[in-house]
Order: structure tokens, then C-alpha cells, then sequence
């Protein structure tokens, strides 16, 4: 079982600390939700494991390797919904996917398994630019898990999606946590079941004050 | 196996942004309005007409500057004209090779692809020089015609002297648009940092154009291409360096 283990991580902006001594671990196998309000730190949090981002102090490792050096070898381990869409407009879904699955060096033919998995076969050849937000956070989607990363970061990915897609969405994250990825997601919606999610990391002013399983409402509700 | 990955993505990334040019005409649209409009403006302002009274007063002018040599009117103008064209109207292009990415925030999926860093440089600096060497194919040929100067008799010098501006100005023009991709007064900045750094290159170009054209027998044209292209080859390295450190700024 592979884990990412995080001590006394620290991140500071200035003289604020953004994340605060973060003591953690993240297993292949689980998916962990991220709660907590505006600027408790949960993006940041997230842009360190995507490498985008620096700690101040602290020690992140994967597999008891540091996981800075891990990145610089197998950054293409990290798949990573951002807020952002991070797809060309100009270009079809279906285009999207090929360029980056080229970029990475993975055959194109699994771009079509992608698109039949976010169920965007018929719009595929649709400009990204005419998509809704939904079909943009699920080609998005696609588009982090073409190179299939062994981490999946993913921030705020049920965003915009019809309670259909949202539903799908999580079928999709509950395989690809039984494929044993490590799936970190940050959400603000409180109605994902308990069946989707292994843990709960609820984030205040940059630190974890809860840490554990319950419901997504339950935890709100006690920390908010 | 590494050079082949990155010549793959070299190629990608190329491609991606040939199609969407193709779809877009962006970069297409704003540069050759700008260029119609710099010639026109350079046509009135600087036109020399095969005037003898012309010819005769500016030889008198010279002569007041105690300038002995039989200097063409032409010669004065035409290396300007064209060298300020071909940068202004580059400006405009490789200003958008970078801003592109960033728009939509593509620049970061892209830096985190492993060993993308170098390819992502190559290809936009590859896509910069197609597209200063596509209006320039329209704007020397123009120029030439509109100043009455006879370019063919001498186009392979021509052709070499263009080819090291060309190469030397995309490869730091392709750095410094990286630089300011985050930056909301990119399209200021971008003139501001990077003419004076190409002020040496310039001289040079406009010095090389100025004397092919006069037919200078003692010009050696060898030696400057040389040192030309000597510029180029360290601007190149300098920008492939210092790319790395500019991306993971961006990021």
C-alpha cells in the first residue's frame, strides 16, 4: 500500500500561515474529502501535491521517498483537476484528450475509453468552447486521468454537474479507488454519501481539526 | 529515448497550435493589419523618388555634414523601414504564442507533463519563427517593391541577413513572453524588456542590410553573417536555460 505521508508541513504567504503544521497521511485505496471554509487552506494543501507549490517547512514523502523527488521523476503519477478547466477552447473535447495523451506518451486509444467513461462520446467533436460547465468539468476530468496517475488530486470536481453526471462521477472515482489510486478531493457539497468517501479532513485557518469518518453535514455542522 | 520524447512533443505542441491558428486566425489578423498599416505610414513618410533634384539636394545636405561619399537616399531609409517592420509586426505576434496557454490556464496541465519544459520552449519558438517568416514572406517582398530596391540581385545575402534577425530576435522574444505570460501589462512589457536587449543584434542586421544593398566591395558579408549567427546560437542557449527557471515561475 502506497502512502503519502505529510509532518508538520507549513506553508506561509507573507506573515499568515496558510497551512499550519499538517500532520497527515493520505493511502492508495481511499478517497479523502477536504472540507472547510474560504482560505482554511485546502488549495493550497492541493497545489503542493501538485507539485505547483512549495511548503515552507515540513516534509512531505511518497512511499517513504521525498516526495519532491518523487515529482521530478513521476510527475506524470499526479492527475489534477484544478479550478480551472485547463482545456484548449478552440480545440474538440476529443482533440484535447489526444494532445495531452501524446504529450505524456500514452496511445491515444485510450482516449476513447475516457470519453465513453465521462460519457462525452456524442459531444466529442464539439469545440471545448460550446461545452457546458459540466461537460467541461468532466472532460477535465478525462483529461487529468489520461496518463492513469496512481494520485488523483481533484478540487471541487462535482462542480456544475447534473445530479446524473455527479452520481456517474462518483461510480468513476469509487473504480478508480478500487484500481488503489490515492484520490484527494476538496468539496463544498455536503451531499456526497458516505459510501463514496473514506475520511474526512475538515481545515480551519490551516489546520486539521477534524479528521476522520462521518458525514460531510454531521462535520459541517460541528465546525462551522 | 529522451530526445524522442521531447521531439514528440515538439511536434505536438506545434500542431495543437497550427490547428488552432488555422481555426482562430489570432495571430494571422493582428499582425498583417498592424503590417498594412506600419507600410502604409513608412510609404508616405519615407518614400524616396527617383528625383534628380532629390538626388542632388541630398548630396549637397551630405556634403554639409562633410560627407564625401556618394551616398543613395534609399540607402539611408531602407534598412530602417525594413528592420522596424519586421520587429513591430513580430512583437505583435509572438505576444500571443505564450498568452494563449495562460487564457485558459493550459500552460500549467502543460508544465506538469514530465520533461516538458525544453519541448514547450522549442515549439513555441519554432511557431514564432513560422510566423514572423510567413508575413515577412508578404512584408520584404512588399517593402522592396514600395521602395524601389531591387532585392533579387542580391537575395541570397538578403535572405541570410533576415534569417539571423529572424532567429536571434524569436529565440529572446520567445523567453521574455514567457516572462511577462502573467503579467497584466504583458503587452507593454514585452517592447519594454526585450528591444533594448536585441539593440546589439539590430545594429548589426541594419548595418549588414545597409551595405548589401550599397554593394560595398570591401564589405566583407561573410564575417558579420558569422558573428550574426554566432549572436543567435548564444541568445538560443541563453533563452533554452533560462526557460526553465521562467516556467517554474509561471507555474
Amino acid at each position: 500500500m502506497k502512502t503519502i505521508r505529510l509532518e508538520n508541513l507549513s506553508r506561509v504567504y507573507g506573515r499568515s500561515f496558510a497551512l499550519h503544521r499538517i500532520n497527515t497521511e493520505f493511502k492508495s485505496g481511499e478517497l479523502s474529502v477536504l472540507l472547510g471554509h474560504n482560505g482554511a487552506g485546502k488549495t493550497t494543501l492541493m497545489n503542493i501535491l501538485a507539485t505547483v507549490d512549495r511548503p515552507t517547512s515540513g516534509k512531505i514523502t511518497y512511499d517513504k521517498i521525498p516526495f519532491a523527488k518523487f515529482a521530478k521523476k513521476h510527475r506524470n503519477e499526479i492527475g489534477w483537476v484544478s479550478h480551472d478547466a485547463l482545456l484548449y477552447n478552440d480545440l474538440s473535447g476529443r482533440e484535447n484528450l489526444v494532445f495531452f495523451a501524446t504529450m505524456y506518451g500514452v496511445d491515444p486509444k485510450v482516449v476513447d475509453e475516457w470519453l465513453k467513461r465521462v460519457d462525452l462520446e456524442k459531444a466529442s467533436n464539439d469545440r471545448v468552447a460550446s461545452y457546458s460547465r459540466g461537460m467541461r468539468q468532466r472532460i477535465s476530468i478525462a483529461r487529468a486521468m489520461i496518463q492513469n496517475p496512481s494520485i488523483v488530486l481533484l478540487d471541487e470536481p462535482l462542480t456544475g454537474l447534473d445530479p446524473q453526471s455527479r452520481k456517474n462521477m462518483l461510480k468513476i472515482f469509487n473504480k478508480l479507488k478500487k484500481e488503489g489510486k490515492i484520490l484527494i478531493m476538496i468539496t463544498h457539497d455536503v451531499s456526497i454519501g458516505e459510501e463514496y468517501f473514506d475520511r474526512v479532513l475538515m481545515l480551519k485557518a490551516g489546520k486539521i481539526v477534524y479528521d476522520g469518518k462521518s458525514t460531510l453535514t454531521d462535520i459541517v455542522t460541528e465546525f462551522t | 529515448m529522451s530526445a524522442r520524447r521531447t521531439l514528440r512533443q515538439i511536434k505536438t505542441i506545434v500542431a495543437k497550435d497550427l490547428l488552432r491558428e488555422w481555426r482562430t486566425k489570432e495571430v494571422t489578423i493582428s499582425t498583417l493589419a498592424f503590417s498594412v498599416v506600419l507600410l502604409i505610414i513608412f510609404t508616405f513618410g519615407f518614400y524616396v523618388p527617383d528625383d534628380p533634384l532629390l538626388y542632388q539636394k541630398f548630396a549637397e545636405f551630405l556634403a554639409l555634414q562633410d560627407i564625401q561619399r556618394s551616398i543613395d537616399p534609399k540607402a539611408v531609409v531602407f534598412p530602417g523601414v525594413l528592420w522596424i517592420s519586421i520587429i513591430f509586426s513580430a512583437t505583435i505576434a509572438i505576444g500571443r504564442t505564450f498568452a494563449q496557454e495562460q487564457e485558459e490556464g493550459c500552460l500549467r496541465a502543460l508544465a506538469l507533463v514530465p520533461g516538458a519544459g525544453h519541448s514547450i520552449f522549442i515549439a513555441k519558438f519554432i511557431l514564432n519563427l513560422l510566423y514572423i517568416a510567413a508575413f515577412e514572406v508578404v512584408l520584404v517582398p512588399l517593402i522592396a517593391l514600395l521602395f524601389d530596391v531591387p532585392i533579387l540581385s542580391h537575395a541570397g545575402a538578403y535572405f541570410a541577413v533576415i534569417a539571423a534577425g529572424t532567429i536571434g530576435y524569436a529565440a529572446l522574444a520567445t523567453l521574455v513572453s514567457a516572462m511577462m505570460v502573467n503579467s497584466r501589462l504583458r503587452d507593454v512589457m514585452i517592447p519594454i524588456l526585450l528591444y533594448p536587449l536585441i539593440i546589439p543584434l539590430m545594429i548589426g542586421c541594419l548595418v549588414v542590410t545597409k551595405n548589401i544593398f550599397l554593394g560595398d566591395p570591401h564589405f566583407n558579408l561573410f564575417s558579420y553573417l558569422k558573428v550574426l549567427f554566432a549572436v543567435d546560437v548564444v541568445f538560443l542557449a541563453l533563452s533554452i536555460s533560462l526557460f526553465k527557471w521562467v516556467l517554474e515561475a509561471i507555474e
